[in-house]
């Protein structure tokens, strides 16, 4: 369809002209930053992935804004998706390709919900989850609910609330624990009335 | 002609890694189970004998005391030597050499600019010629253990100011296969590689 070429080759226009950063700093500001939450929330691995997503939704929020301005700049048009399937096309084709320069695929797309799958991720590429059985035994933390990289799912649903789809999202696969692919489910949980909080509104 | 031991040991001479590395034909002694994760004896009860065996515990005591004594003159080796003209950069300049020879083994040593210290155990053999071609081998093996160890450094759940030992998957597969290459390229006798 000549609909998803144009994502994708807008994808890939908006990418080349992003200013780049190392990918080895990103990784390991992005490690440093895991670490210093661990020790804040004293290795308390649900409160981190609950931070972690929060942290995302700030950076969301900011991102929507940004990939509609660069397109506008840049001579490219997004039009405006008339169902969840070009929703999801345009956070995976643009919004990624954009921000991380990564491949991203859409897939398993419901009327309510759809799934990411990143084959590569920036921020673990140099990262291996401890092993379980180290000398504290069983009183460690258990990596395996760490969702390392749950940052993105925080930005997915800051994003998609700028634009009045409230979304549910999570990591259900994860390179980390040993799948093949990362995988993100995105569950559409309501679509909000346009317009300004009620605080706004004049008399 | 093979690689016997590893062993990885940190700036205040701390031990982070150490490993055996048993080939075929020695095997005959033990019960012919998995080679790398033999305990070794244990007469003092030095060791801790963990549930599950990691291959970074298990090295014998005799190669632990030979790795000891050769890091004496490693720290021999590194002041003076570097007043001398050695190359500034580079794995040449960290690649130390022959530390000395004990029983049947050669050791040999790699010193890197954070003055953490890669060890060698290699069994010892008479040819000359094969002796030099060995020593690349080695810089190369220990280049790129290097490598392997910078890697590890950079994921955010390894230790560096703790001194803990590593354990990680990934170092123990890439330095499994660094050795298996360096077995079958030096560790034969006769000419394997023409």
């Amino acid at each position: 369809m000549s609909k998803s070429a144009n994502i994708a080759a807008a994808g890939h226009a908006l990418w080349a002209n992003t200013p780049k950063v190392n990918t080895e700093l990103f990784a390991l500001t992005y490690g440093s930053l895991i670490t210093e939450i661990l020790r804040d929330y004293d290795q308390d691995i649900s409160e981190v992935n609950v931070q972690l997503e929060r942290i995302g939704h700030s950076i969301g929020v900011r991102c929507v804004d940004e990939l509609l301005a660069k397109s506008e700049v840049n001579g490219i048009n997004i039009p405006m998706c008339r169902d969840l399937r070009e929703t999801a096309e345009v956070i995976a084709k643009i919004g990624f390709r954009m921000f991380l320069g990564v491949n991203c695929d859409v897939g398993k797309l419901t009327d309510k919900s759809f799934s990411l799958y990143l084959s590569e991720n920036p921020l673990n590429i140099f990262v291996e989850l401890p092993s379980m059985s180290e000398d504290e035994g069983g009183s460690g933390p258990d990596w395996n609910q760490l969702k390392y990289s749950n940052i993105y799912c925080g930005v997915i649903r800051g994003a998609l609330e700028q634009v009045n789809l409230k979304v549910e999202c999570s990591f259900v696969r994860d390179v980390l624990r040993g799948d093949e692919v990362n995988e993100i489910r995105v569950n559409v949980k309501e679509v909000l009335a346009e317009g300004a909080g009620e605080d706004y509104h004049e008399e | 002609m093979a690689l016997v031991t590893l062993v990885v040991v940190g700036k205040d001479n701390s031990p982070l890694y150490l490993r055996d590395f048993v080939t075929q034909q020695e095997s005959f002694y033990s019960d012919g189970s998995q080679q790398e994760e033999e305990q070794q004896e244990d007469p003092f009860g030095f060791f801790e004998r963990s549930a599950i065996s990691k291959p970074n515990d298990s090295s014998s005591l005799k190669h632990q005391f030979i790795i000891h004594s050769a890091l004496d003159r490693f720290g021999e080796l590194i002041h003076p030597k570097h007043m001398k003209d050695r190359p500034v950069m580079g794995p040449s300049s960290m690649y130390i050499g022959p530390l000395g020879c004990y029983d049947e083994l050669k050791v040999y040593g790699y010193h890197t600019s954070t003055k953490t210290k890669f060890l060698a155990a290699v069994e010892d053999i008479q040819d000359e010629d094969q002796e030099l071609m060995r020593e690349a081998g080695l810089k190369a093996l220990f280049a790129n253990m290097h490598e392997l160890y910078v890697e590890y450094n950079l994921n955010p759940f390894s230790s560096i100011r703790e001194k803990k030992k590593i354990s990680s998957a990934r170092f123990d597969n890439g330095v499994d296969e660094l050795v298996a290459t360096f077995n079958d390229n030096f560790g034969k006798k006769g000419l394997s590689w023409m």
